[in-house]
C-alpha cells in the first residue's frame, strides 16, 4: 500500500469513529444542530485535505473540534438565522438526569461551554483541552472553575 | 454525587439524545491545490503577496500547528489556498524555504497597546465569502512576558468591518486602556469608511488579563443585548444576560426593527422599552455592575 492509501484509509476510519462524537460535542458548545454539521463538516474536511499532517498528530480529533469551532465562530451570525437550535432524538426528555442543568450549560458563554464540553463530554484532562482550544492550562481551570459555580448556583436556584 | 459527575452524566445523556445528521458531502482528500481553489483565491493571494513585504504586519505560523487558518502557500509555486476561519494562533515567525509549505493568514495586526503585563493586539481576519471583503476584528490579550495568550474576544460583530478600510492607514480611531476599579477598561473605535466616520466605542473591562465586554449604562447594555439578539449573536447575548433572561428568548418573539424608546428606573433595575414589530419590548436591566439583563418582557399591541 503506498502512504498515500495508507493515509487515506486511516482518514475514513478516522472519519467513522471521530465524526459523532464531535459533531455532538460541537452542537453541545454552539447549542445548534444545523451550525454544528456545517462546522463539523468542514473541519473533516480540511482534516481530509491535510491528513498527511493531521494524522499525525497526537489528537486529531482535538484538531477537528478546535478548526470546527473556530469555524463557526466566524461565520456564526449568518449561519445562527438559519439554524433551529439543537435536534434531539423524540423523548430525549425522559433520558436526561437532570433537565435543569443541560439548560444551565447551554446558558453559559461558548468560551465556557467550549471548556466544560472537552472537559466532561470529551473527556480531556486540563493540559489537553488548553492545547485544542489553545489557552493556558490556567485559563481552563480558571473557565471550568466559573462554570460550575454558574451551574451551580442555576441548579440550586 | 458531584456536580462534575452530574455534568458528565447529563452531557453524555444529551449528546446521546442528539440526532446526528448524515453527512452532507464526502470528505475524501481532495488535490492540495484545485483549480477551484486556485482561482476562489487568486486575489486573496495578490493581497497577500503585497502585505509580505510588511513582514511586521502579518502574521505567519509553521504548517504543521494544530490549527488551520489563513492561506497556505507553497512558495516555490506561489500558490496560495485559504483555508479560512480561525484567528487564534499566535504569531510566530517564519522563514519561506523552497518546498516548504507555510500559513499565510489572511490576517494583519491593525494595533497594538500594552497594559501592565498584558499586550493587547487588535487583528483584522478577512472573509473571503462576502464582496466587497469584510473583516472580524478580534482583540487579542498576551502575556508580556512569554507571550502566551490568555484571552481574545471580539470587536463589535463578526464581518462588522471592511477589510480595505482595516488595512487602509487611519483605522484605528481610538485603542486605549484605562485603569479601572478591577483591573483596566479597554476601549476600541475603528473607522467604518472614510464617509461613515468611526464606529461606536467597544468598552471591555481587563481584570487577570481576562477580556469581558463593558457596557457603560443599562441602556447601553438593552440595546447591546436586542442588537445581538436580532443579530443571532448567541455568545454576545450569553454574556450580556443571567441564564434566566435567555431562557426567556425561546417565548418572546425574536424583535424584528426594534427602535429604541426610553428606559426607567426602579427598584435597582432599568426598564428598557423596545417598540418592535408586534409589540413592546421591555428589557430589565440591573443597575449594578455587571449590569446584566435579568428579564425580557414582551407586550403585544
Amino acid at each position: 500500500m503506498s502512504e498515500a492509501n495508507h493515509l487515506r484509509g486511516s482518514f475514513e476510519t478516522f472519519y467513522s469513529v471521530t465524526r459523532p462524537r464531535i459533531f455532538r460535542a460541537v452542537a453541545l458548545v454552539l447549542g445548534n444542530s444545523d451550525v454544528a454539521l456545517d462546522a463539523t463538516e468542514e473541519a473533516m474536511t480540511r482534516a481530509a485535505e491535510r491528513w498527511g499532517d493531521v494524522g499525525r498528530y497526537d489528537n486529531p480529533a482535538g484538531w477537528v473540534y478546535r478548526v470546527a469551532l473556530n469555524w463557526a465562530r466566524t461565520h456564526l451570525r449568518q449561519l445562527a438565522r438559519e439554524g433551529d437550535g439543537l435536534k434531539f432524538e423524540p423523548g430525549y426528555e425522559q433520558s436526561l438526569p437532570d433537565p435543569e442543568l443541560i439548560d444551565a450549560v447551554m446558558a453559559l458563554p461558548t468560551k465556557y461551554r467550549a471548556v466544560i464540553v472537552a472537559r466532561f463530554f470529551l473527556d480531556w484532562p486540563v493540559e489537553e483541552t488548553a492545547r485544542v482550544l489553545e489557552i493556558p492550562e490556567g485559563t481552563v481551570k480558571t473557565r471550568t472553575h466559573r462554570a460550575l459555580k454558574r451551574l451551580r448556583m442555576a441548579i440550586e436556584e | 454525587m458531584s456536580l462534575e459527575q452530574k455534568l458528565r452524566d447529563n452531557l453524555e445523556a444529551a449528546g446521546r439524545a442528539l440526532i446526528v445528521p448524515e453527512t452532507k458531502r464526502a470528505p475524501l482528500p481532495k488535490p492540495a491545490r484545485g483549480w477551484s481553489h486556485g482561482l476562489r483565491f487568486a486575489l486573496a493571494g495578490a493581497a497577500t503577496v503585497v502585505v509580505l513585504a510588511v513582514p511586521a504586519l502579518i502574521l505567519l505560523s509553521g504548517g504543521t500547528s494544530p490549527d488551520d487558518r489563513g492561506a497556505s502557500i507553497t512558495p516555490s509555486t506561489g500558490d496560495v489556498e485559504s483555508t479560512g476561519g480561525d484567528t487564534s494562533l499566535p504569531p510566530t515567525s517564519a522563514t519561506l524555504k523552497p518546498d516548504t509549505t507555510i500559513i499565510v493568514e489572511s490576517q494583519v495586526v491593525i494595533d497594538e497597546i500594552t497594559f501592565g503585563d498584558y499586550r493587547l493586539t487588535l487583528t483584522a481576519s478577512r472573509l473571503d465569502e462576502e464582496e466587497p471583503p469584510t473583516a472580524t476584528v478580534s482583540m487579542r490579550v498576551t502575556s508580556k512576558d512569554d507571550g502566551e495568550i490568555i484571552d481574545e474576544a471580539v470587536v463589535g460583530s463578526p464581518a462588522g468591518f471592511f477589510w480595505f478600510t482595516l488595512t487602509g492607514s487611519d483605522a484605528v480611531c481610538e485603542f486605549k486602556s484605562e485603569l479601572a476599579p478591577e483591573g483596566a477598561e479597554v476601549s476600541v473605535q475603528l473607522l467604518l469608511s472614510p464617509s461613515l466616520g468611526c464606529s461606536e466605542q467597544y468598552r471591555f473591562g481587563l481584570s487577570a488579563g481576562e477580556l469581558t465586554p463593558a457596557p457603560q449604562s443599562p441602556d447601553e447594555v438593552a440595546r447591546q443585548f436586542v442588537g445581538a439578539w436580532e443579530a443571532g449573536d448567541q455568545e454576545l447575548m450569553s454574556e450580556l444576560a443571567e441564564a434566566q433572561a435567555i431562557t426567556q428568548v425561546e417565548v418572546v418573539p425574536v424583535p424584528v426593527k426594534p427602535m429604541f424608546s426610553h428606559c426607567e428606573g426602579a427598584a435597582g433595575s432599568s426598564y428598557c422599552t423596545f417598540e418592535v414589530s408586534g409589540g413592546e419590548l421591555v428589557v430589565r436591566v440591573r443597575n449594578e455592575p455587571p449590569g446584566l439583563v435579568t428579564e425580557l418582557i414582551f407586550v403585544p399591541d
